[in-house]
């Protein structure tokens, strides 16, 4: 029981340790690591622009925005370019969504 | 004796029309029944053609203002430019003229419409550009300047004349067509998720900001239009139906889609047929 217990405990602290030492080896805010997310992001955007678009129901402003958050990004604000691209994306998505509901639109009178 | 011949046009014409109409769609008849007794039904103070005045028809002051304008319209010259665009002979000899079977006042009222060999619609507005093309001319930006100057002539010429659009009972093809283009009108688009027809027939009549909006029967009897808005921004004032599309698109925060494509051609097939019956008024002032 002893020796199990050392074990576990000899494995959690190698644990932590692993998980500790990124902070020290990795710097989160670098260039590289906002330039993956970003491209990440632009990505997803893009993606439901044309899903959007060929179903006909892309929204004037998805374009707009995601040249806005290139122009942030380039300016290294990054907070601001991933609100733009995640806007993009939703806006992309309610267009679907909008196409979907709309697919027997016809008078009412 | 050129009265008479004009006599003669119009009564061959509508002769054809009763014609063509007994060929109209049952469906597409229905639609424009029931359409056009919303309208007369709502505003029983305007008559089938008084419609043709957008929001005019709907303000004893704005129709004065109207008129006021009418009498000397700020884009005469432009028309002028237009008819003589029309005269001038391409490089090969040929005119516009050559590319349409039609007397010239008959063009307007002949579209749009089914072309079944290419299955498709067709508009007044590319069949100039094709007729550009086919004659070895360069092609025109579409949807103002000199495009919209020619058919705002022909638009002219055809003041008197019948908007008449078919949809061959039968033709699935045509009847898809125009159904596709009945679905858009309807269907709300854009952030603002507003349709045509939330404006143009639930709307008609209302305050927009500081416009009236103007019914949709009616609105295809004198485009291409001046506007004052279009003469302040980019351009000098004309533009065609499709421009106009793009216009109501993009206010409702939807992206607008390329002129002379499948989504406005069939939108334009349905949106003329819903005013069959009206007259074309000439190309006229809007704000």
């Amino acid at each position: 029981m002893k020796k199990l217990l050392i074990t576990i405990l000899t494995v959690f602290s190698f644990t932590v340790c692993a998980g500790d030492s990124m902070p020290s080896t990795h710097n989160w805010n670098d260039g590289s690591t906002n330039q993956a997310l970003y491209d990440i992001a632009l990505a997803e955007a893009k993606a439901e622009q044309k899903k959007a678009a060929a179903v006909e129901f892309e929204w004037r402003d998805i374009g707009k925005f995601m040249k806005d958050a290139k122009k942030a990004f380039d300016g290294g604000d990054w907070a601001k370019a991933k609100k733009l691209l995640s806007k993009a994306a939703e806006q992309g998505r309610l267009g679907q969504q909008q196409a979907i509901d709309q697919a027997n639109a016809g008078p009412s009178f | 004796m050129k009265k008479i011949t004009i006599t003669m046009a119009i009564a061959a014409m509508l002769s054809s029309t009763v014609a063509l109409s007994a060929q109209q769609s049952s469906a597409v008849q229905a639609d424009i029944d029931a359409y056009q007794a919303y309208f007369l039904d709502r505003f029983s103070n305007v008559s089938l053609q008084g419609f043709s005045k957008g929001p005019y028809a709907m303000s004893d002051d704005k129709m004065m203002q109207f008129e006021a304008v009418m009498e000397m319209p700020p884009f005469e010259d432009l028309l002028e430019k237009g008819g003589e665009l029309w005269e001038k002979p391409f490089a090969n000899g040929n005119t516009f003229s050559s590319c349409f079977e039609e007397e010239p006042f008959l063009i307007r009222a002949a579209y749009p419409r089914w072309n079944a060999a290419k299955g498709k619609v067709d508009t007044l507005e590319q069949a100039l550009v094709d007729c550009l093309v086919s004659n070895g001319e360069k092609k025109w930006g579409t949807g103002k300047g000199k495009h919209a100057w020619v058919a705002a002539h022909l638009t002219t010429l055809g003041e008197g004349t019948f908007i008449n659009v078919i949809v061959p009972e039968g033709d699935e093809a045509a009847l898809a067509a125009y159904n596709d283009g009945k679905r858009f009108y309807y269907a709300k688009r854009g952030q603002l998720n507003l349709s045509c027809a939330n404006c143009h027939v639930g709307g008609a009549g209302m305050r927009a900001r500081g416009n009236t909006l103007s019914p949709g029967l009616g609105q295809t009897t004198h485009f291409p239009v001046w506007r004052g808005k279009w003469a302040k921004s980019k351009g000098d004032g004309f533009g065609t139906i499709q421009r106009r599309y793009g216009g109501c698109n993009k206010q409702v925060r939807a992206k607008p889609f390329k002129r002379h494509k499948s989504q406005y051609d069939n939108l334009e097939f349905f949106h003329t047929a819903m005013s069959n019956g009206m007259e074309i008024t000439g190309t006229e002032y809007r704000e």
